[in-house]
Parts: structure tokens; C-alpha cells; sequence
């Protein structure tokens, strides 16, 4: 349902990312790895158009989302971003209560209803597995969580706009292992429900969720895309050296 | 680990040097000032330029010289802001910046004599309680601004980024997810702003004037407390009691409009919290 073609990310005329062509589909887990700032978070971001938020930043390609070119400036990104969540590498829920949380983008998209906020609040808590954990408490501050708590509910806060896509960038990486195991559980969970792009550096994570492998490695002092497709073959062949040199590094 | 421990001495010594002299003025008004305060002073207009009456006039006259100067320079001050932390990189933010910060060292008679030239003479407002207000709004616009500019600019720029990727509008992720964390920063700017409107004398001499008559409305000339202070510390002798005593009564707002402003800031931020 995401298309991305020949993609390329520069800020202030400067490219950092580019040639990254890959496609996410529904209930399949796509992984992206590399060295760090060869630009994956960069090209994560532009897939909902976050970049729009980063001064100088500008971007090359063609990103399709459900068959809607979404770089030609024609619809504002509200709703795509609505179709296509994000999640980060800190956790980062709003200084609000667990409820409010997730309920602050609901009602900014038009729901009103206390019973369907409600019900929308439980159901998403369900899925990422928090609802009995926090039930109990739903006034309180989500500040008062812990840190793995903490990245559940912002999932939980993404779902409940009932998003066909989830980008994680590296969503564990800076949690304690347990709550980081809970995480993966639930996201190899959720690829069966929707399309998940994940960047990691943990090539063992990636192993264990994608589907599908994409690999970017530094050339020429930018990100290059150089390795891409089903996770098993690109692990087994990845095709180019550098790739190789970095999945065998680890 | 000995020059640890000596350099902390230091520290400690320094910051129980502050204290203590603030306890001192503090001492020393209530010392010298609390004869004179009754009722009566503090209802009364003075007498025999200061040295019999009271100040109620003039408190009447500093309150609504820094409404006006707050309730100007708030909306003004808390809008810039916005745009301002909103705005980080162009080459236009940048330069309103730096001239908010060179206009934040701009010594307050410059204020007062732009001040008259203005909004005395240019738009004939005349000695009055609306110049006063209106020059000292200029005044403190900068460091509002600043303050709260870099309030809004220490929320983590991730709660920006999570906002945005919800899909939210830049007025729901403003007043939602960044003012909460912002409010009492802003509320230390509009303490300092209140707190430098109220103590200033050079700004208003030239603007407000020192008529020390209850004014009837804005366009009156009106004394402020602090130019009375002066005044009576300088030009009138025998009067250095009710000097004491209107100073007492100046740090004594000053503490409440502080506390009162914390106190608003925290039952906004728990408000929004929720
Ligand atoms: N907002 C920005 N402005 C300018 N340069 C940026 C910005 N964000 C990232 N970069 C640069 O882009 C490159 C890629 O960064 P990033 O996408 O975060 O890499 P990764 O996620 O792979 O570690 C880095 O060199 C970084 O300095
Ligand atoms: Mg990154």
C-alpha cells in the first residue's frame, strides 16, 4: 500500500539518503538496517511526510500510499498521517493522562462521543496488551508509566486512528531487554494486521520480524540503498559487498 | 576532594550571602516602614507632597498602569512567542531576535523619552496613565517574548514530531501538548515583566507624570508607587518614613502578584493535564 521509488532525502540542498526504492504491504513486516546516520530515520520520515517538520529538508522520488502521490503537494498531510502512524525511538507520550493520550487525536478528527472514545480507548489498549495494566488508572498521567508502558501506549495512541501502516524507528532501542521483547512480541503481533516498516539495529530483531529486508549502507558519504527483498534471501545472498560486510559484521 | 568540599563552602557561603541580604531589605523596610501603615494610608491620596495622607491614589493609579502595560503586551508578547519558537531557522527570526535582545538592554529612560515622543506628543494621549501603560508595554514586550519563546522552544521537540504524526492541528498540539509543559516558564516571564513594570520610575516620569489626585480615567495623569518612592526619597524631606512604608507595601505586592501568578500557572498546567 506504500510505494516508494528511487526516494531521496536532502537537507538544505544536501542529499543524505537516496535510491531507496521499497514497498510495504498489509501483514507484512518490512525491516530497514544500516550503520547509523546513513539516513534511515530521514527516509522513514518522509514516508508520512514528517520531514515537512525539519527545516531545509527536502525530498526526491515517488512515495505512493494507496495509490495516492503524496509528495505532489495537492492534499495536506493530516490525513495521510492519520493512515500512516508513526512510532519513535524515546517513547514520547504527551504529559496528559493515559486516556487523553490516546482520545487527543480522536477527538481532533472529529469524534465526540464519550462512549465511542471510550470503547476506541479500550480497544486500542487491548491490542498492545496494556488494558489490564492501566485500566484501573486511566486519569492518571501517562508520565507515571514505565518506559516499555510508556511505548505500548504510544502505539496504542497510533492504532486508534485505525492506521493501515506503522513505522517504528527503532521502538526498543532504548528500553531495558524485557520491556524491549515485549515490544517485538507486539509488533510481529500487529504484522498481521497492517503493513509495519522497522528500522532496527539489532540485526537479530531483524531477523526474528521482517518479511522483507532493506539494507542501507554509506557511499560516497550518503546513504545508498543496497541490499532489498525477502528478509531469508537477502540474509543468505545480500547481493553486494557492503551489505554483506555489514549483515555478516554482527 | 578537599577543593570539592572548599569550592562547595564557597557556593554555600555565596547563596546565604544572597538571602541574607534580601532578609535585610526585607528587615529594614518592616522596620522602618510599618509606623505609617493604616488603613487610612492605603486608601487615602497623599497630603503636603507625601509627607501627611496616604497612597491610595497612587496604588490605584500603578494598578491600572501596569494593566494596561500586561494587558498589552500579554496577547502581543505570548503571539510572538509562538512564532518565534515555531520559526527557528529563517534569516527573519533571527533578526527579530537579536533586536529583542538589544532592546531588553535599552535603559528605561530611552523607553520613557520614546514613551513621550509617541504617545504623549505624537498621538496626544498626554501625560497619562494610558502612555505610562502603553511605554512600559514596550518595555517589557522583549523579555516576555524572550522568556517565553524559550519556554515553548524547551518542550523536547519529539512531542512536537509524536503531535504532528498524530495528524494534529498546530492550534491542538500548541495549547495541548506544548503549553502545559511551557506554563510555568511563561509564568516566570510575566513575573519578571509584571515585576519590572511595576518597579519602574525613569519610564514614567516622562510619560505617566506625578500627578498623586485619584485619576478618573486613562487618559489622567496618574504617580506610580515607585516614582512616588523616588520622589519622596529625593525632593521631599521629612517624609523618609512614608517612603519606607509605600516601599514596604511595593515588595509586598511584588510577593503576592509572584506567588499568585505560580499559583495560576499550576492550576492551568493541572487543568490542561488532564
Ligand atoms: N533535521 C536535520 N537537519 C539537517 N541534517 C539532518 C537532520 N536530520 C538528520 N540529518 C542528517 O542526516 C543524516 C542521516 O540522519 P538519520 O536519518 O537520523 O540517520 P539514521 O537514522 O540512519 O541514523 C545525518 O548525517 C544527519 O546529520
Ligand atoms: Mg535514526
Amino acid at each position: 500500500m506504500i510505494s516508494a521509488e528511487n526516494v531521496s532525502v536532502a537537507f538544505d540542498g544536501k542529499i543524505v539518503v537516496e535510491a531507496v526504492s521499497l514497498e510495504l504491504h498489509c501483514c507484512r513486516i518490512t525491516a530497514i538496517v544500516g550503520p547509523s546516520g546513513c539516513g534511515k530515520s530521514s527516509f522513514l520520515s518522509a514516508l508520512n511526510r514528517l520531514t515537512d517538520l525539519m527545516p531545509g529538508s527536502s525530498i526526491g522520488g515517488r512515495i505512493h500510499v494507496d495509490g495516492v502521490d503524496i509528495l505532489s503537494g495537492k492534499e495536506p498531510p493530516v490525513g495521510l498521517r492519520q493512515r500512516v502512524g508513526m512510532i519513535f525511538q524515546r517513547p514520547n507520550p504527551f504529559p496528559l493522562s493515559i486516556e487523553r493520550n490516546i482520545q487527543l487525536a480522536l477527538r481532533e478528527h472529529g469524534e465526540r462521543n464519550r462512549a465511542k472514545l471510550a470503547e476506541a480507548t479500550e480497544k486500542s489498549l487491548r491490542r498492545v496488551g496494556l488494558w489490564d495494566e492501566v485500566k484501573d488508572r486511566l486519569g492518571e498521567s501517562a508520565m507515571r508509566l514505565s518506559g516499555g508502558q510508556q511505548q505500548r501506549l504510544c502505539i496504542a495512541r497510533a492504532l486508534a486512528l485505525e492506521p493501515q501502516a506503522l513505522l517504528f524507528d527503532e521502538p526498543t532501542s532504548a528500553l531495558d531487554p524485557l520491556s524491549a521483547r515485549v515490544i517485538e512480541d507486539l509488533i510481529q503481533e500487529l504484522g498481521h494486521q497492517l503493513a509495519i516498516a522497522i528500522v532496527t539495529h539489532d540485526l537479530s530483531q531483524a531477523k526474528r520480524l521482517a518479511d522483507d529486508l532493506t539494507v542501507i549502507c554509506y557511499r560516497d558519504g550518503r546513504g545508498v540503498m543496497v541490499a532489498c527483498g525477502p528478509a531469508t534471501d537477502v540474509f543468505r545472498d545480500p547481493g553486494d559487498s557492503d551489505a554483506a560486510l555489514y549483515l555478516g559484521e554482527r | 576532594m578537599r577543593r570539592e568540599s572548599g569550592l562547595k563552602a564557597l557556593l554555600w557561603a555565596i547563596s546565604m550571602g544572597v538571602c541574607a541580604l534580601l532578609v535585610w531589605i526585607v528587615a529594614d523596610l518592616v522596620s522602618r516602614g510599618t509606623g505609617p501603615i493604616s488603613l487610612e494610608f492605603l486608601m487615602a491620596a497623599p497630603r503636603d507632597a507625601g509627607r501627611a495622607g496616604g497612597i491610595g491614589s497612587l496604588l490605584v493609579s500603578t494598578f491600572w498602569i501596569v494593566a494596561v502595560a500586561t494587558g498589552v503586551a500579554l496577547p502581543i508578547g505570548f503571539f510572538s512567542a509562538v512564532l518565534l519558537a515555531e520559526d527557528t531557522h529563517s534569516r527573519m527570526s533571527r533578526a527579530v531576535r537579536s533586536c529583542l535582545d538589544m532592546l531588553n538592554a535599552v535603559p528605561s529612560i530611552v523607553f520613557g523619552l520614546f514613551g513621550n515622543a509617541l504617545f504623549c506628543v505624537a498621538l496626544g494621549m498626554g501625560y497619562s496613565i494610558l502612555s505610562g501603560g502603553l511605554t512600559l508595554s514596550c518595555m517589557i514586550l522583549p523579555i516576555l517574548i524572550r522568556t517565553m519563546e524559550q519556554s515553548l522552544r524547551a518542550v523536547p521537540k519529539e512531542q512536537r514530531f509524536a503531535a504532528s504524526a498524530l495528524g494534529l492541528s498546530d492550534v491542538t498540539t500548541l495549547f495541548r501538548v506544548l503549553l502545559p509543559p511551557a506554563s510555568s516558564g511563561m509564568a516566570v516571564g510575566l513575573i519578571l515583566g509584571v515585576g519590572r513594570a511595576l518597579s519602574e520610575t525613569a519610564a514614567l516620569i516622562f510619560t505617566a507624570g506625578y500627578v498623586t489626585r485619584f485619576p478618573d480615567n486613562l487618559l489622567d495623569s496618574g504617580r506610580s508607587l515607585s516614582v512616588h518612592i523616588f520622589d519622596l526619597a529625593m525632593n521631599v524631606p521629612g517624609a523618609d518614613e512614608r517612603a519606607y512604608a509605600s516601599a514596604l507595601v511595593l515588595v509586598v505586592i511584588l510577593f503576592v502578584i509572584n506567588s499568585c501568578v505560580r499559583l495560576a500557572a499550576r492550576h492551568f498546567q493541572a487543568r490542561l493535564a488532564t
